[in-house]
């Protein structure tokens, strides 16, 4: 164990580019999902195909195949992204399209009833989602969302194979100077399930703090069987 | 309803901060950041921008004694070493390492991941088509990592072509991949393995028989870690022989790179960098890297 | 350097050969991750005291820790106690352990499906437990998860790529030799990009047909 000591502050580095990535990443996933999930739900063709086409290609692909592309492959494209650019770019955009598939779900479960009243009140479209639809559905978003959260978080664990020295490429590089095997590996394992822990229970706060009865929590809040792409396909 | 309005405005709060606080950071972490480099391809002046931005971008792939990635984050090593000196004569102050596995290097070169590779990536023929080496800093042998006493008897390449039973740790994209391609040994008889250690641990683990690898390479390994044995110098592996490499559009820099490395070949420094880690630097003394280039694989 | 069909179309079959190591990998770790995410369901079910509460954390810490370095300790850590097993092998077991964790949660929400007369039920006709299990509960609670668990074996299918890292020589893998002994990453990765596409997208359709054979009555 005094090897973990001695290389703690190397991994307190690594830690906190793993938190970094995990943070913008966990950022950009709500900057696609919401752009991407309102989209499907547009009445206008030209929104509803390319957000379907971009949900369908980046929840069909291995992440680390989009990893690999985004790093050795785009270039060719003329188009780079600095590394830590573009891993965030490819955890944003994959747990994007599985977080887009949550908002279109929590808004298309809204009762009938609550557009039906929007329509009798002379609302736009726009103040229907707005001020109607949007409210109502985040907390039933919040559930699913903690669980891609958390698994955005462990994917964060493969952009060590595309060069960024985050948790696991430390531990991997501690293990190649020192052969402590055992300890390392034991150790980050331990610490990216505190963090994932200390991520669900944010989220569980949130949805306690934002639930629409605090009393008796309605069948939509009801967690997911969530997890690797909370609603399932 | 006050209630219900907080409520909202605090969700509504909440939620941008918790969008464009790391967004924003982002955005100007990335602005501050150097911009990745030459468009792939592209026969920009890799000279120059380094130069100018003061630092070299370089692969390794932390293979003591070849290339070192010390704890702290800074590149050491025989090659990045004599890197460093030759490229501060040329004006660029520091170098900056990026551990790569050895398959990704010449990718990641061409797709300007990198202006240079200092790894001890060994010279042959497809190697050479595809990126443009420097003179050759240092000339190598190899050797195979075997469990202590070599049970299985492996002391050349001949001896698992003769035994289809023996199975070979290698790391991908290594030239010691290529060797054994070269010689037509099945690839069910190579075991990937990701880095030293892990072929160390393969071969402890029976995964298995021996590991092949540069001598020096294997020695570093033995080191601090007693359960293996190093054999001689395999006697039908072809010398080889590395320097730096850099994209084969950058020829003004592989031009002005050679001038300083011949300079500085002259020096004592050159000798002490060499000896700190082991090799010597008369070994490479009248070889090529045309001469190395003609590797096969 | 841009596209070229010529050395796309020669390294197809390479991709192929890989691709069909992937889906043996994920048929296996599936299979795996049926049987013991059954096995920890019905424990937690159960509520067998110390059992109960051990299979809770085996969850939470297996859907807490990152695939890749659950699969870096069983093939580097494992070995130094004596347990060896091939890239391949250590692959197949990492990932259906790891599903489990999943499928278990998804046999929990069909086990709480299932309407309380039929546990009660069963207990008027007194069947043993294990018969009101085998032949009662789990009949009933499997079936209206076949489509979920469906979804988990696609995404299993496109997590695999993960155990390249241990050196499987999945389609991932494949991809990656490819690129790197011709110096090009462009195809190879396009390519198996395509590849995991075309599969679990004809597979997702399959399951959404799953989805309304399997659908509750009402």
């Amino acid at each position: 164990m005094s090897v973990v000591i001695e290389y703690a502050p190397l991994l307190g580095r690594g830690l906190l580019t793993t938190l970094l990535i995990t943070m913008l990443g966990i950022a950009l996933t709500l900057v696609v999902a919401f752009a991407a999930g309102l989209a499907r739900l547009s009445r206008f063709w030209l929104l509803r195909a390319p957000a379907y086409v971009f949900i369908e290609v980046f929840r069909g692909t291995s992440m680390i195949v989009q990893l690999f592309w985004f790093f050795y492959a785009l270039p060719f494209l003329g188009i780079e992204f600095t590394p830590i650019a573009a891993a965030v770019l490819v955890l944003g955009l994959n747990e994007g399209a599985y977080a887009a598939e949550v908002v279109r779900g929590a808004i298309v479960t809204r009762p009938t009833g609550q557009t039906e009243a929007c329509i009798a009140l002379g609302l736009s479209p726009a103040q229907r989602m707005r001020r109607v639809l949007l409210p109502q559905a985040i907390p039933a978003m919040l559930p699913p969302f903690g669980n891609v959260f958390v698994d955005l978080l462990k994917a964060t664990s493969l952009v060590s194979l595309v060069t960024i020295v985050d948790l696991t490429f430390t531990a991997q590089s501690i293990r190649n100077e020192t052969g402590e095997t055992t300890a390392i590996f034991t150790v980050i394992l331990v610490m990216y399930f505190i963090l994932a822990m200390a991520l669900s229970l944010l989220t569980r706060w949130l949805e306690g703090r934002f639930a629409i009865d605090r009393s008796g929590r309605p069948a939509l809040t009801k967690p997911v069987i969530g997890g690797q792409g909370a609603i399932p396909a | 309803m006050t209630n219900e309005l907080s409520r909202r405005t605090a969700l509504r709060g909440m939620g941008a901060v918790l969008v464009a606080a790391p967004l924003a950071g982002w955005l100007t972490a990335c602005s501050t950041t150097e911009p990745g480099g030459s468009q792939a391809g592209t026969d920009e002046d890799v000279l120059a921008r380094a130069r100018e931005a003061g630092v070299l971008r370089v692969a390794i792939g932390n293979e003591p004694p070849y290339t070192k990635l010390e704890t702290d984050g800074t590149v050491t090593g025989a090659e990045p070493d004599v890197l460093r000196a030759v490229a501060k004569r040329l004006g660029i102050d520091d170098i900056e390492g990026v551990q790569a596995p050895y398959e990704s290097m010449i990718p990641g070169l061409k797709a300007g991941r990198w202006d240079v590779i200092a790894a001890g990536l060994f010279m042959k023929q497809s190697r050479c088509a595809e990126v443009s080496y420097t003179e050759p800093v240092i000339v190598s042998t190899e050797s195979f990592g075997v469990p202590p006493g070599n049970p299985k008897g492996i002391e050349a390449v001949q001896d698992v072509l003769d035994n289809p039973e023996l199975k070979i740790a290698i790391l991908p994209g290594g030239f010691e991949e290529g060797i054994l391609n070269t010689a037509k040994v099945p690839t069910d008889q190579q075991v990937g393995v990701n880095d030293g250690r892990s072929g160390v641990e393969a071969v402890k683990a029976g995964r298995a028989d021996a590991f092949f690898l540069p001598t020096l390479s294997l020695q570093a390994l033995a080191e601090d870690d007693s359960g293996f044995d190093v054999t001689d110098v395999v006697a039908d592996a072809p010398k080889t022989g590395s320097g730096a490499a850099f994209r084969t559009g950058d020829t003004t820099m592989v031009e002005e790179y050679n001038k300083e490395l011949e300079a500085f070949k002259q020096t004592p420094e050159f000798a002490d960098i060499l000896d700190k880690w082991g090799f010597e630097a008369a070994a490479a003394d009248g070889v090529t890297t045309e001469e190395l280039c003609q590797n096969e694989g | 350097m841009i596209w070229s069909n010529e050395f796309a179309l020669e390294i197809l079959p390479v991709l192929l050969r890989g691709l069909w190591v992937t889906v043996q990998l994920t048929l296996l770790g599936f299979l795996i991750s049926l049987v013991v995410g059954l096995v920890v369901a019905v424990v937690r079910f159960a509520k067998i005291p110390v059992l109960s509460q051990l299979c809770t954390l085996y969850v939470l810490f297996m859907r807490g820790t990152p695939l890749l370095v659950q699969a870096y300790f069983a093939f580097y850590v494992l070995p130094a106690y004596g347990v060896t097993l091939s890239s391949f092998a250590t692959g197949v077991v990492v990932i259906g352990l790891n599903y489990s964790a999943y499928t278990a949660e998804v046999y929990r929400s069909g086990i709480e499906g299932v309407a309380t007369g039929q546990w009660e039920a069963a207990t008027a006709l007194s069947l043993p437990p294990r018969s009101t299990w085998n032949r009662v509960v789990l009949p009933q609670a499997v079936r209206s998860v076949i489509p979920v668990l469906g979804n988990y074996l696609i995404q299993m299918f496109k997590d695999s790529a993960v155990l390249s890292a241990i050196g499987v020589i999945d389609l991932m893998r494949a991809a990656n030799t490819l690129g790197s002994s011709s110096f090009r990453y462009l195809e190879p990765f396009t390519l198996a990009g395509l590849l995991f596409l075309i599969i679990s997208y004809t597979a997702s359709i399959g399951v959404k047909r799953l989805e309304h054979r399997y659908a509750p009555a009402h």
